[in-house]
């Protein structure tokens, strides 16, 4: 074959560095995680927020048990010639069930690379090399623009149910004022912000907050791990793929979310019904400023509207601004599309299987994986 | 001008456009010289398949294969042998 091009590479804008690409994939070991640690608090901001030992502590509760990783399927670093760890991506596995087998299902997250390391298209080959792996399905949750265009071409496909984000202002006013002045900061701010919180307390005293009913005889009470477990069996005739849960899974993962800070303060409620028997519950972060992150929002078929009403009535009572989740399946054409604003593509959950049944549980919405986010993958 | 040529220069010309160069060798090690990121790469595959109508599947997915205007034009030439395309799109 001829060469007709110029023997030398121009470029039009920038210096091209001479690179050596000899980055290596392999599992996270535990002397990797301060490395992976100061990796999280570059790349994702809101890492910085919490100090290396809460970073630190996280990643070994998330990845680690008695200092060895957690079985099926591992989180993987890439490390440049010099071994230093220049990509991380974390990933968590679970085992599900499905009409009488076990499949494992694997959520990826919290992919970052170095800016020498994405020069050799480390997170591309982090991703790759995740989703050959031994697991059933590879999910990616809660996942950027950016990692659904690499995600598509690693023939990889989005999981359209999962990926509608919804907010539902709870305090309306102040809902719209916050949303104005993430734009325009100026001094008249904190008077406008002041105007709408009062004009919201009032017209809550006046009950004519657009969320302020609560279900005559419906109770709630603390979530425990017992009452989940008992719950999520009665569930499980509804789903397909169902994971597979002990209390003590739950217990760890609870422990988790709570240890969690960044976010808020954790609210897990379960709801009885008239012969108090537990029909859902909810888990979401109330942060200080009114935005509410959810979760999980989880109830028996039917149940919708109650689950619906008694989350946001919660989460006023709990100073809640506005709540924000994303939807599952069951809750199309219930309170949580009709009252709520719905965000499509903010957050892609993404999917990965050569099993075709199993692609066409999870597409068609038969699956219980409802909330992944980041790097909990609660149930 | 043959066939041949003619697709490394049409591959030349995508990834001086797509990777906003003036010009690359024929062997110039794309990765190595750090010209591509993971979303340049896919930016590139995108334009490689517009240009010359093909479908890189995803299954035979290989990062050698992007690596210069050499690899990616064989790779090219691969495509459209299984899929065998109209002469007037290769000319």
């Amino acid at each position: 074959m001829q060469t007709p091009l110029s023997s030398s590479v121009t470029p039009k804008t920038h210096v091209i560095p001479q690179k050596k690409n000899s980055h290596q994939i392999s599992s996270l070991s535990l002397n990797d995680i301060d490395a992976v640690v100061a990796l999280s608090q570059l790349y994702f901001p809101r890492s910085s927020e919490s100090t290396v030992d809460q970073l630190r502590k996280s990643m070994l509760d998330l990845y680690f048990e008695n200092g060895a990783l957690l079985p099926n399927v591992s989180p993987i670093v890439s490390r440049s010639a010099n071994g230093s760890v220049s990509g991380f991506l974390g990933v968590v596995s679970k085992t599900f069930r499905y009409q009488n087998k076990e499949v494992v299902l694997a959520n990826c997250h919290h992919l970052m690379a170095t800016e020498e390391a994405r020069n050799h298209l480390i997170p591309m080959r982090l991703l790759q090399h995740f989703i050959k792996g031994p697991q059933d399905v590879s999910f990616s949750d809660g996942s950027s623009e950016s990692t659904r265009l690499l995600w598509k071409r690693l023939d990889g496909e989005v999981v359209a149910c999962e990926s509608i984000y919804y907010k539902i202002p709870l305090r309306p006013l102040s809902f719209v004022a916050g949303f104005l002045l993430k734009s325009h900061q100026n001094w008249m701010a904190g008077s406008i912000r002041t105007i709408a919180n009062g004009t919201d307390t009032i017209a809550s005293k006046a009950r004519l907050a657009l969320f302020h009913r609560k279900d005559a005889g419906i109770e709630t009470v603390p979530l425990t791990s017992d009452v989940m477990c008992a719950l999520m069996k009665k569930l499980r005739p509804y789903y397909r793929l169902f994971p597979q849960h002990t209390p003590h899974e739950i217990d760890r993962l609870i422990r988790i979310l709570e240890e969690e800070t960044r976010y808020g303060k954790l609210q897990k409620v379960v709801l009885l019904d008239h012969q108090k028997e537990a029909f859902g519950w909810f888990i979401y972060y109330a942060q200080k400023g009114g935005i509410c992150e959810i979760i999980q929002a989880v109830c028996l078929p039917g149940k919708e509207t109650e689950l619906f009403r008694s989350l946001t009535r919660h989460a006023y009572d709990a100073g809640g601004v506005e709540l924000s989740g994303r939807l599952m399946n069951s809750q199309f054409q219930t309170p949580f599309t009709k009252q709520s604003i719905s965000l499509p593509g903010r957050m892609w959950t993404l999917m990965k299987s050569d099993n075709v049944e199993l692609k066409h549980t999870i597409q068609s919405g038969k699956a219980f994986i409802t909330r992944l986010e980041g790097d909990l993958w609660v149930l | 001008m043959n066939k041949e040529t003619s697709i490394s220069e049409k591959v030349n010309d995508v990834i001086c456009s797509t990777l906003t160069i003036d010009s690359i060798s024929f062997k110039d090690d794309l990765i190595e010289l750090g010209l591509l990121d993971s979303l340049a790469l896919v930016q590139l595959m995108v334009e490689i398949e517009q240009t010359f109508n093909i479908r890189m599947e995803p299954e035979n997915f290989d990062f050698d294969d992007y690596r210069s205007v050499k690899s990616i034009s064989e790779m090219v030439i691969r495509s459209l042998l299984t899929t065998p395309q109209p002469v007037s799109q290769l000319q």
